[in-house]
């Protein structure tokens, strides 16, 4: 028998089949079976937008993943917390979300409500947990977060010590089902591409780097001055750094 | 009006408590009568049918939970003894109109008399069985027949109970209905036959425990706080205690069952449980008025029971709380209701044609660049890495420190030593708060803006 090739064709491609009627249609699904997508599977999968238009165009969720785990790179104070604040931000700024809560689990740093508030991020949306003492504890308390269903984003602090990769692959499986966007953020010196992450993204404040991202070319860098602003420009024109201070 | 709730089972009298809500003048009579006082009641809370049925679903519950299968019954009428009478009696109607018990009286049968006690039983229940008895010898059915006969028949032949059964029959019997004052403790007790070691069975007889003292607490309209509960092991006079907290009191039966399967899931029970205490410590139930502006909030519930479980679990979460310090480390703290935003503007007063402004101290801190994450406990830098940093400038970008009042009243954890703050660039690229210590003149790294 010779194989006939499959073509998949787009429901909405189909010549004039509004038009048809629905009795065409019955019978072009009977004819072409499986070949036919529905709109959900035409659809791009759901995302968190991070307000960074460069970021939300790329990605195809149009920002971090719903439903997926997301792992942003760095050393503290090279800018993936920002990239989260902003994420943040931008959630508690869509009113027409009626899930808009938030929440941060504390590393040995932890989270500061000033930056916060000059971001706009709503304090009663965010719920912040402190560092749990042990890696049990950790787990338990992502997975209590993702299945009671009130986040639209977690964001956590993840060494290697604290979660295993079978304990990953469990939040990964409940944040699809809970459509949470959990982003785990990881300090380590070598960045892992682990195929659990469905977005990896490297962050060294001057630039930005994905380096994994679905159906889209990686590594991918954008400057740091498009996702967050020049923090050394703004303190430099303080008022007390224009009378004496002086960059050395 | 009144109603009677029949129940066969061993009930105690504190379980009128359950009936609360329909009326403050609840009485309980042995065995398992349970009468209320609905007259001024009933037109608040939808009428005769629907108290009825309130009743019956109170009862239904209690029944439950005590295991019993005898069915609940209940009855309004004008008379406590009528509603006994109507509720027993099978057949009989189970509201009595306004003003009409007499008439529904007189379509009940014979056997009906038996049932005739409201408040208080007969003495010698044998004697009133001998009335019915001579009536039907005379062929009488209903007690429409029996009411033809006058005061002075009933007591020659039958004295102080013939009277008392003439004045129910007529309806001349007042039985007023006290109002009911809770003293029992919320507590309770269980033993096992077999001394138990598996969660699932312990909680099979701890959970029917609990539902009765919630049905309780709903009746009472109060608050758990706490919950405890002892398990007493079979050996060694050993113990599990249990406290079951949640972050703010509630009646939320699931979530203190959820709560407490969490900790006997934490508990080892090797060493057989073979009784138990249950003790409810409760509140008044706190009535809050929602903002008319605030949306409605169907999460407000998942983050309480989310955080209740943290609680005992051990884990701290809640809310951010700017606290008004001018140390950043001491600047918030997590707290489990809504934060409070602090205002930083001036205080103007207005008196007639004056205008005072005072102003907030430091209320430029607001504004000053704070990183996103602090150490909560700052971390000693070598010399050596502080040549590596790239300072912005050699000027601290701000000096804190105390008030000379802070000094002599400081304790010893706390660190009010003055700091000058500055902004440092790592070799790696990381954006550093670092602040030296102006007494010991050590740099620390105090937070990164990531």
């Amino acid at each position: 028998m010779s194989k006939t090739p499959k073509t998949e064709i787009p429901f909405e491609q189909v010549p004039a089949a509004e038009a048809l009627g629905k009795n065409i249609i019955e019978e072009l699904k009977e004819r072409m079976g499986h070949s036919l997508l529905s709109l959900d599977q035409l659809r791009p999968p759901e995302g968190v937008a991070t307000g960074i238009g460069v970021f939300d165009d790329f990605f195809l969720w149009r920002g971090l993943p719903k439903g997926d785990l997301t792992l942003l790179h760095g050393k503290p104070g090279t800018g993936a917390t920002s990239l989260w604040l902003q994420t943040a931000a931008q959630i508690h700024k869509c009113q027409e979300n009626g899930k808009k809560w938030v929440a941060w689990v504390n590393s040995e740093s932890e989270l500061m409500p000033g930056p916060l508030l000059q971001r706009k991020i709503d304090l009663r949306r965010l719920l912040v947990v402190k560092q749990p003492a042990q890696a049990s504890q950790l787990f338990w308390t992502l997975q209590e977060m993702i299945s009671s269903g009130i986040f639209e984003m977690i964001g956590c602090h993840w060494t290697q010590a604290f979660l295993k990769n079978h304990q990953i692959q469990k939040l990964k499986k409940l944040a699809r089902i809970h459509q949470v966007a959990l982003v785990l953020i990881s300090h380590l010196k070598q960045v892992v591409v682990n195929p659990l992450f469905a977005l990896i993204i490297e962050c060294h404040r001057e630039f930005y780097t994905v380096r994994r991202a679905l159906h889209r070319p990686t590594p991918f860098t954008i400057a740091g001055s498009m996702i967050h602003a020049d923090l050394s420009f703004e303190i430099q024109h303080q008022p007390q750094f224009q009378t004496g201070g002086v960059l050395c | 009006m009144k109603f009677n709730t029949n129940h066969n089972s061993k009930l105690e009298a504190f379980y009128a408590e359950i009936f609360l809500p329909l009326s403050p003048r609840v009485q309980f009579r042995d065995p398992g009568l349970i009468f209320a006082d609905i007259e001024s009641t009933a037109g608040l809370l939808g009428g005769d049918d629907r108290v009825l049925a309130k009743a019956l679903e109170l009862a239904q519950r209690l029944s439950l939970t005590v295991q019993d299968s005898d069915s609940v019954r209940a009855a309004i009428a004008d008379h406590p003894y009528t509603a006994q009478a109507l509720a027993l009696t099978p057949g009989a109607p189970t509201v009595s109109p306004v003003g009409e018990d007499q008439k529904t009286l007189s379509q009940l049968p014979l056997s009906a008399l038996l049932h005739l006690e409201g408040l208080s039983p007969w003495e010698h229940p044998a004697r009133l069985q001998h009335i019915i008895s001579f009536f039907q010898t005379l062929g009488f059915r209903h007690l429409d027949q029996m009411m033809h006969f006058d005061l002075p028949s009933f007591r020659e032949r039958w004295g102080t109970q013939g009277t008392t059964l003439w004045k129910r029959l007529h309806l001349r019997e007042d039985q007023p209905i006290t109002p009911f004052i809770p003293l029992d403790p919320l507590t309770s007790y269980g033993h096992f036959d077999d001394p138990v070691s598996l969660s699932e069975v312990l909680m099979q007889k701890l959970e029917p425990c609990l539902d009765l003292l919630f049905l309780r607490l709903e009746g009472l309209q109060r608050f758990a706080t706490q919950i405890e509960i002892i398990l007493h092991c079979e050996y060694s006079k050993q113990q599990h205690v249990l406290k079951i907290e949640p972050v703010s009191p509630n009646r939320n039966f699931s979530l203190f069952i959820d709560l407490l399967e969490n900790k006997l899931d934490q508990i080892d029970l090797q060493n057989p449980v073979s009784e138990f205490e249950i003790t409810i410590f409760d509140s008044p139930e706190k009535i809050q008025q929602l903002d008319m502006f605030e949306t409605c909030d169907t999460g407000q519930d998942r983050w309480q029971r989310l955080i209740s479980f943290a609680k005992q679990a051990d884990v701290e979460m809640g809310f951010l709380q700017p606290e008004p310090s001018h140390f950043p480390e001491r600047s918030y703290r997590l707290i489990s209701d809504w934060p409070k935003t602090l205002s930083p503007e001036d205080f103007i007063s207005r008196l007639d044609d004056s205008i005072q402004v005072k102003s907030v101290y430091a209320k430029g801190l607001v504004k000053s660049p704070r990183p996103s994450l602090i150490l909560q406990e700052p971390l000693a830098l070598s010399p050596h890495f502080i040549e590596q940093l790239k300072f912005f400038s050699q000027l601290p970008s701000e000096r804190i420190e105390s008030a000379w009042w802070e000094y002599f009243r400081r304790s010893p954890k706390e660190n009010h030593r003055a700091r000058d703050y500055y902004f440092a660039i790592s070799t790696e690229g990381q954006l550093l708060w670092i602040y030296q210590d102006l007494e010991e003149q050590q740099y620390y790294l105090h937070g990164y803006f990531d």
